[in-house]
C-alpha cells in the first residue's frame, strides 16, 4: 500500500512537471489552451525584433547555412525590452545582465 | 471578392480567420504575397518570442529564434493548405489555432536549425525524418487532465534547469517534454529517438540514461523546499 502511494505521487509531480513544462514558456504552445496560458503569462512582454524580421524579404532570398558550433554551455544572448510597462521575467532579466557582463568582461580583455 | 484589389488600409481591417481563409483561397502571386506580408506582420512577434523563450536554454539563444521564425514562416507560406478548423469556430478561438499551428511548425524548425548547428553534415539524414505538422484536432478531444501547476513551481522549474551546465543534457529533457513523455515510463517517438542518436551519434540507451540522469536532478530541485 505504501508503494502505491509513492507512485501516486511520483506520477502526480512527473505531470505537475510536464504541465509546468507546456505551460511556463519552456516549449512551444500548441493547442488553443497552452497558447492562452503562454500569453496570460507573457502576452504584455515585447521583445525586439531582429531586422531580418522586419519584412518577409527571406522568403524569396536563397537561405545561407548556419555555422555549425561545437556543443557547449548555455550562453544566451538576449535583446529584449519591456515596453509599456509590462515586466520581462526574472529569468530572462538576468539572462540579459549575465550576457552584458559577459560582453563587458570580453571588451575589458 | 477580388483579394488583389483590396487595399492595404481594408486587408489590416480583416480578422485573423478572414485573413487565413483569403491567403488560403488567393490564386495569384501578388495577392498572396500582399497578403502574407498582413499574416507575417501580425503573427511575427508571437513566433518570435515564443521561439526565443524555447531558446533560451540554448547557445545563440537570439539568433537561433530568428532562424527558426525565418523557416516557421517559410514553411506556412507553402503549406497554408494544412490548416483546416471546424466551420464555426470563433474569431478568437481561430487565432489560438493559428498561433498553435505555427508553435507546432516552430518546434519542427527549432529541431531542423538546431541540427544544422551541431551536426550539419548528416542534415539531410535526420531531416527526411521530420514532416510538416498538421493542425490534429483528436489531440485537443483527448487533452490531458488539468492539473493545477502553481506558477512558484514553474519558477523552481525553471531554477532546476538552470542547473543542467550541459547543453545536451537539456536538449534532450526538453525533447522529451516536446513529445509530452516527461513521465518515468513514458517513450520518445521513433523520429525523436532516432533524431537525438544521430545528433549525438549514440545509443537510444545512452539517451535515456541522460534523460533518466537529467530528470531525476530536476525532480529533487522541484521537491526542495524554498529557503525564505
Amino acid at each position: 500500500m505504501k508503494k502505491d502511494s509513492g507512485n501516486t505521487n511520483e506520477t502526480k509531480l512527473d505531470k505537475m512537471i510536464q504541465k509546468a513544462f507546456r505551460t511556463g514558456g519552456f516549449l512551444f504552445p500548441e493547442t488553443p489552451e497552452e497558447v492562452a496560458e503562454f500569453e496570460k503569462k507573457f502576452g504584455n512582454t515585447d521583445i525586439i525584433l531582429p531586422d531580418e524580421l522586419r519584412e518577409p524579404t527571406f522568403l524569396t532570398s536563397k537561405r545561407t547555412a548556419p555555422v555549425k558550433k561545437k556543443l557547449a554551455e548555455t550562453t544566451d544572448n538576449f535583446a529584449m525590452a519591456a515596453r509599456e510597462g509590462s515586466k520581462l521575467p526574472e529569468e530572462v532579466l538576468k539572462k540579459m545582465k549575465e550576457h552584458r557582463d559577459k560582453a563587458k568582461r570580453e571588451k575589458e580583455k | 471578392m477580388e483579394i488583389t484589389t483590396i487595399n492595404p488600409k481594408l486587408m489590416m481591417a480583416l480578422s485573423d480567420k478572414e485573413l487565413v481563409e483569403a491567403l488560403q483561397k488567393e490564386k495569384t502571386k501578388e495577392g498572396f504575397d500582399s497578403l502574407f506580408k498582413q499574416f507575417f506582420n501580425r503573427f511575427k512577434g508571437y513566433v518570435f518570442k515564443v521561439t526565443l523563450h524555447f531558446t533560451r536554454n540554448f547557445s545563440d539563444a537570439e539568433d537561433l529564434a530568428k532562424d527558426i521564425t525565418q523557416e516557421t514562416f517559410r514553411s506556412i507560406s507553402e503549406s497554408k493548405a494544412k490548416f483546416k478548423v471546424p466551420i464555426n469556430t470563433s474569431d478568437e478561438e481561430y487565432t489560438a489555432r493559428v498561433k498553435g499551428w505555427l508553435g507546432k511548425s516552430a518546434k519542427n524548425h527549432f529541431r531542423r536549425e538546431y541540427a544544422r548547428r551541431i551536426n550539419i553534415d548528416s542534415l539531410d539524414e535526420i531531416l527526411v525524418h521530420l514532416p510538416e505538422p498538421a493542425f490534429d484536432l483528436f489531440e485537443e478531444l483527448y487533452p490531458d487532465p488539468e492539473i493545477a501547476v502553481p506558477n512558484e513551481f514553474r519558477n523552481k522549474l525553471n531554477e532546476a534547469l538552470s542547473t543542467i551546465k550541459k547543453e545536451r543534457d537539456k536538449h534532450i529533457l526538453l525533447e522529451y517534454a516536446l513529445d509530452g513523455c516527461i513521465e518515468t515510463g513514458k517513450h520518445l517517438t521513433t523520429n525523436t529517438m532516432e533524431y537525438l542518436c544521430k545528433l549525438y551519434d549514440t545509443t537510444p540507451e545512452n539517451i535515456r540514461q541522460i534523460k533518466k540522469r537529467t530528470y531525476d536532478k530536476i525532480k529533487t530541485i522541484c521537491l526542495t523546499p524554498n529557503n525564505s
